[in-house]
């Protein structure tokens, strides 16, 4: 079954005029696609993991750059991914005017596991550009939601894809080339890698800092925002208001406690230089001043092992509470931060208080904190 | 015997492997199928996929071909290279760019997402690319 599909695709269907056009052209588009997809998949589907972690899943607090580089993967390898997966359906575009369109129900199968394959692939790639670009209106889902189950159908579909095309790849790649049409498809494939280092070169500046400057394309800017950090969620927007004296951080545990933000500065301060790392691909690091979150949890008797839930005064939100996993809350890097960069804390980054904790992604360094609640 | 065994092992190692890929496709497939279905909104995604597809299949493919085709037309043989790489790069960066251009998720109430002037943004990398174009474009007429 799997072996008649392969064939009947690989059976040479008309073919619009250009020489560039071929097998082997194709294929090695293909190749590079089955590198991309995987990149992204992996990648995403860590993110996705640390979460919404499921028991089994312990996420270290070391490497302390380890979320900010495979999430700026993620978005760098997304965004690289345009031109090579608009080149592979440009390669086999004529395929889709094939005469008589279904020839058999093998024939049939595998025309709609590639429509399932093009359908997911251009979805999850054109869903992540609309997200990074925060523009939500064309999609009548939930995007990380959506964009996590279609990852699954693409990947799935692009195995069912290398499965049946195997074949015909191992054939167009052992072929002994023939020098003329070799050049020219070598050209091709050159302008396409152009094209993936362009974009690369003008947006992962918004993670790579030395690129910064380079990143004119890049929806976000390490150095552009207050106190020179973006913002993902302002205040105004989480419907935050600034704090007055009557603010109290309530931490709940073994022994709980009620503490005011002179409570709180009293407490011995420590800075460490962490990242902001952003699900949406930037990163940036800031200078963070506070108290140790392994402090308040031995203030308030915290056994050891524990993970702990920090809740913010933000109004509901898919994001008002994060929970910080167990070797999160044994580092000494992890900071219930009350500074940025020597300046207390800006409303939109969170005051009174923040949590900045190694090797999580932005969304979990909960900001506007008013509550802590240890869960053993 | 040996001889016939030999001969079929790759076959055979390229048989299994495919069905494999076949087999742990399907089931990725129907887990994500199924996740959407119970978790997310499976209508809305479907017709975005389908406006996708059809926006590549009837709208984008049939643009590129037609640019390819005029600028073909229009220059000569030994540049058509060069001016493809151009266009093949000055369409990535447009496409690219799309959302950040029409700005649609700019908020008054985060200045700091995508802060930048993009149009000019824009200009500059097709300017660049252009004069890399030409730069080469005349390269090859000096030394073709």
């Amino acid at each position: 079954m799997v072996r008649r599909a392969g064939t009947i695709l690989s059976r040479r269907l008309p073919v619009f005029s250009s020489p560039l056009r071929g097998e082997r052209t194709t294929s090695l588009l293909g190749v590079a696609l089955a590198v991309t997809f995987p990149v992204c998949f992996v990648t995403g589907l860590l993110s996705h993991l640390i979460q919404h972690s499921p028991y089994w899943f312990d996420w270290p607090s070391r490497p302390v750059e380890l979320y900010r580089i495979t999430q700026g993967l993620h978005v760098a390898t997304g965004t690289a991914t345009v031109p090579v997966l608009l080149a592979k359906l440009w390669s086999v575009y004529p395929k889709l005017f094939a005469w008589p369109p279904v020839r058999g129900l093998a024939h049939l199968l595998s025309r709609l596991s590639v429509l399932v394959l093009v359908g997911a692939a251009l979805t999850e790639v054109v869903t992540g550009g609309l997200n990074v670009a925060r523009w939500y209106a064309p999609m009548p889902f939930f995007f990380t939601v959506a964009h996590h189950w279609l990852a699954w159908v693409a990947i799935g579909a692009l195995l069912v894809h290398i499965g049946v095309q195997l074949p015909v790849v191992r054939r167009a790649l052992a072929r002994p080339v023939d020098d003329r049409a070799g050049a020219q498809r070598r050209g091709l494939l050159a302008a396409v890698a152009a094209a993936a280092g362009l974009v690369t070169l003008t947006t992962v500046g918004q993670t790579v800092r030395p690129l910064a400057r380079l990143a004119v394309l890049a929806p976000r800017r390490p150095d552009l925002g207050p106190q020179h950090l973006p913002v993902n969620k302002s205040a105004v927007e989480a419907g935050v208001r600034r704090v007055d004296d009557t603010y109290r951080l309530r931490i709940d545990g073994p022994h709980p406690r009620r503490l005011s933000l002179a409570d709180l500065a009293a407490l011995p301060q420590h800075t460490a230089a962490l990242p902001i790392a952003c699900v949406e691909g930037w990163s940036a690091t800031g200078h963070w001043t506070g108290v140790r979150i392994r402090d308040l949890l031995a203030l308030v008797g915290a056994p050891p092992g524990c993970r702990l839930r920090v809740a913010s005064a933000q109004r509901g939100g898919l994001y008002r509470a994060s929970t910080l996993p167990a070797a999160a809350c044994r580092d000494p890097l992890s900071l219930l931060a009350l500074r940025l960069n020597g300046e207390v804390l800006d409303l939109d980054h969170g005051y009174p208080c923040r949590l900045i904790a190694p090797n999580l992604p932005g969304v979990m360094q909960t900001k506007w904190v008013n509550r802590l609640v240890v869960l053993p | 015997m040996t001889g016939q065994q030999r001969t079929d092992e790759p076959g055979r190692i390229l048989r299994v492997v495919r069905i494999v890929l076949v087999g742990v496709g399907l089931v990725a497939a129907g887990y994500g199928a199924y996740g959407l279905v119970a978790e997310s909104r499976p209508i809305g995604v479907a017709a975005f996929a389908a406006a996708a597809v059809l926006g590549h299949d009837l709208v984008l493919a049939p643009l590129a071909l037609l640019v390819g085709a005029v600028a073909g037309r229009l220059t000569p043989p030994r540049l058509r290279s060069v001016v493809r790489t151009g266009l093949i790069l000055t369409g990535t960066v447009l496409i690219v760019s799309l959302p950040l251009l029409l700005g649609f998720g700019r908020r008054a109430t985060n200045p700091s997402a995508l802060p930048l002037n993009y149009p000019l943004g824009l200009a500059v990398t097709v300017a660049a690319v252009w004069l890399g174009t030409g730069l080469v474009a005349l390269l090859r007429r000096r030394h073709p």
